[in-house]
């Protein structure tokens, strides 16, 4: 007992050195605490830690020094020095002008706006959590195939270099080769938590560091909205923007991209559903107030998004396309104007600070894996496959939920008629949602050849803040009083009946799609024996020898190779039945050794690839394996058994 | 009301549910919670025939019986605590393994069967 709270005091220590300290400091030296509330203050730094982490990481690994909980703790707290010194400084300045003491005032809420908000978080922390409960425990294929890199930088103290060796034409295993699926920033910050923390990789911590990332990130939503709708709607704007917390918080709670991707480990999304709408609200307040420190902070999410997900960097450069089309195309007679304003936001220091360290880093220091010719062919050209040739508008409105979706189509066009709430900020609406509609459902107009459904699942977002928008517009409307008579245009108790529909409307749909999303099927077990299994392996084999595992019918198999630590594909991998048959020029060695192992073309890639350990599941592929003599079947439990073949 | 409380509760919430979560995915990561045990040759790539019951489950007596080929030529009963391991020692130099397979079937109380083999 008293392991598990000192492991969990040193866990939350250290997320909190990791996530929110250097962040915290940076928003103090930019005085930004003084133009923000304390909620944005907070959802900021937590933010800019990820990007802060990552850049020290990435200069510690660059440079001689390894990277250890020293090095780490080390150059976070010089970091938060400098700032704190940089910030103590300028404070001292009595001629420095600090706060937006024009704005709207941002420090406190209505006891009953604050009270809504923590109800609406207290729900989508407790809905998350039971759903979670079943899922805690490491299985899942993308967080083992995350974690592996993480770990790497953790034992070996040095960033990782992103390759893999396939199986060759000549059924041997070839020379590493580089990858592109990976980039650094979905690493580094698990790896530094679990060097600070001394915390295991198979454990709840991962998933732990995801929950926390995506309740922060619904936080970057509200105020998001907040600043969307704060000028337009002043006595609404919170409103709306609770409303859309409602939407995407309690609601909806584990389909795409929600808790299905934390317990899924599809770390990129999650970081990138972070930075899209914090770039967002920098670049709409930064050109709203025409502050080029903002634009600086726009930049600086802008960055890091690079830095961490190749998809939604990729979305986020749509995204800034449409938004300024749209804005050429409603302000177009005072285009050019607005773009002299915009070079001389630009040409500020704090902004060419920010792109100068941006193009050093990204030329000089490290470049993001995804940064070749090959990646960008993958990414862009005519859709490729038929997952890739866009959505129907039936499969956009299951991803984005019914009701949100049946809120948010009226609501986009009343998109195109609120001027009201500031030119730029409805550019951004209308940029943020027709960039996302057109790639889901129409790729092929874009050349986007990236599957539809990873796209469509960034469309929740702003078709949440969308459909709040409406809903509390419609019942404003209700509300609106005769001037003449004092009363309401529509009877109180009709308001109240059609609050209730529409309450009863959307709760119900959110709260379905929840329930027939909860996971009742506990992998633990299955995947708990596993790891014993791949445990004994790590024990009895070496370096020369090579292991075969099957991805269909064991558990958890993707964390196999944290055991080893000898490759991203070690062991080797039978993948899905479909992909051999998809592509037959892909390697067919992996399905045949397991398929057919008394086959002569496994026993070319037996002989080839020098395996001599296969894992499967013996309900399933025992059989084969069985009748053969040269194969000994070494470990026994009910979801693994180990086979070793004696003539390599 | 001071909008400092609305982060420092959101903290709170969400340490309260991880905390939960660590202490589920401990319980859940417990073996000695799964009713499973697992059988293996204490050595995989020699002709060694030792091999050791590894017990999470409520059992505590297991059945082992050595076949070479198809005919029981020794068995044994071993107790095994829950998560612990036994190793069972098997004398393989008087036998002649040419060409044989050596079977080691180990049944629990509720007679479900494992099995590991080598050829030789």
């Amino acid at each position: 007992m008293s392991s598990f709270i000192y492991s969990q005091i040193l866990l939350y220590v250290s997320m909190g050195i990791v996530l929110f300290i250097p962040g915290y400091f940076l928003v103090l030296a930019t005085f930004l605490n003084k133009k923000m509330s304390p909620i944005e203050t907070f959802v900021v730094s937590f933010g800019s830690s990820i990007i802060i982490t990552d850049l020290i990481i990435i200069l510690i690994g660059k440079s001689p020094l390894p990277i250890t909980s020293a090095s780490i703790l080390g150059m976070i707290l010089f970091f938060s020095l400098a700032c704190l010194a940089i910030y103590l400084f300028r404070k001292k300045r009595k001629n420095e002008i600090i706060g937006n003491k024009q704005g709207i005032s941002h420090d406190r809420f209505p006891i009953k706006s604050a009270a809504m908000i923590l109800l609406i978080v207290f729900l989508t922390i407790f809905i998350r959590t039971i759903y979670f409960k079943d899922t805690i425990f490491p299985t899942t294929t993308d967080l083992g195939h995350h974690m592996y890199w993480s770990k790497q930088i953790a034992i070996t103290g040095d960033l990782p270099q992103y390759e893999k060796a396939d199986i060759g034409q000549d059924f041997t295993i070839g020379e590493p080769q580089p990858i592109a699926d990976f980039i650094i920033g979905e690493h580094l910050i698990f790896a530094a938590i679990s060097i600070i923390s001394g915390a295991e990789f198979i454990s709840a911590f991962p998933g732990l560091v995801l929950f926390l990332i995506q309740i922060i990130s619904l936080l970057a939503i509200f105020i998001l909205t907040r600043e969307i709708f704060k000028k337009a709607e002043h006595r609404y704007g919170d409103t709306i923007a609770i409303t859309t917390l409602f939407l995407i918080g309690p609601l909806y709670a584990f389909a795409t991209p929600q808790a299905k991707f934390v317990s899924g480990g599809v770390i990129g999304n999650i970081i990138g559903n972070l930075f899209i709408p914090l770039a967002i609200y920098f670049y709409v307040r930064a050109f709203s107030e025409k502050k080029s420190s903002l634009l600086a902070w726009a930049l600086f999410f802008s960055f890091g998004l690079a830095y961490t997900h190749h998809l939604s960097t990729f979305v986020f450069i749509f995204i800034a396309f449409f938004s300024l089309i749209s804005f050429a195309a409603l302000n177009f007679r005072t285009v050019f104007s607005e773009a002299r304003r915009l070079l001389r936001l630009i040409i500020s220091p704090s902004v060419l600070t920010v792109i100068a360290a941006g193009i050093i880093f990204t030329f000089f220091v490290y470049t993001p894996s995804y940064f070749n010719q090959e990646a960008i062919d993958t990414a862009v050209g005519t859709p490729s496959k038929s997952t890739r040739t866009g959505l129907t508008l039936g499969q956009l409105k299951t991803t984005a939920g019914e009701a949100r979706f049946a809120f948010a189509v009226a609501g986009i066009i009343m998109l195109f008629f609120v001027r009201k709430i500031g030119k730029y900020r409805q550019a951004f609406m209308i940029g943020w949602i027709a960039a996302l509609a057109l790639m889901s459902l129409r790729p092929d107009w874009l050349f986007v050849d990236i599957p539809s459904n990873r796209i469509a699942s960034y469309v929740v977002f702003p078709i949440a803040i969308i459909a709040a928008c409406m809903l509390v517009h419609i019942f404003i409307l209700f509300r609106n009083k005769n001037e003449n008579t004092n009363k309401n245009y529509i009877g109180p108790v009709f308001i109240l009946i059609t609050f209730f529909a529409f309450m009863m409307f959307v709760s119900a749909d959110g709260f379905n799609d929840n329930a027939n999303s909860l996971n009742t099927d506990n992998s633990a077990n299955k995947a708990l024996q596993t790891y014993a299994a791949a445990q004994y392996l790590a024990e009895h084999s070496g370096s020369d020898d090579i292991i075969l595992k099957d991805h269909n019918y064991l558990s958890g198999d993707t964390w196999i190779k944290l055991f080893f630590m000898r490759g991203y594909n070690y062991p080797l991998s039978r993948g899905y039945f479909k992909r051999y048959e998809d592509s037959p020029s892909r390697e067919q060695c992996t399905n045949l050794m397991i398929s057919a192992p008394s086959s002569p073309e496994a026993n070319k890639c037996f002989i080839g690839t020098k395996t001599n350990f296969t894992m499967i599941n013996p309900k399933i592929d025992s059989g084969q394996f069985n009748k053969l003599d040269n194969f000994w079947q070494v470990y026994s439990s009910d979801e693994v058994g180990i086979y070793y073949r004696k003539d390599n | 009301m001071n909008s400092k409380l609305i982060p420092i509760s959101i903290m709170g919430m969400l340490l309260a549910s991880f905390i939960f979560l660590s202490a589920f995915e401990t319980i859940q990561g417990d073996m000695s919670n799964k009713n499973i045990w697992m059988l293996y040759f204490s050595s995989p790539k020699d002709n060694s025939l030792d091999f050791i019951i590894e017990n999470n489950s409520q059992n505590k007596i297991f059945h082992w019986q050595i076949l070479l080929d198809k005919i029981v030529v020794t068995e044994g009963d071993s107790s095994v605590s829950l998560g612990d391991k036994k190793t069972i020692t098997v004398p393989n130099d008087d036998i002649d393994l040419s060409n044989r397979k050596i079977t080691i079937v180990v049944s629990d109380v509720n007679n479900n069967k494992k099995e590991i083999y080598k050829h030789f």
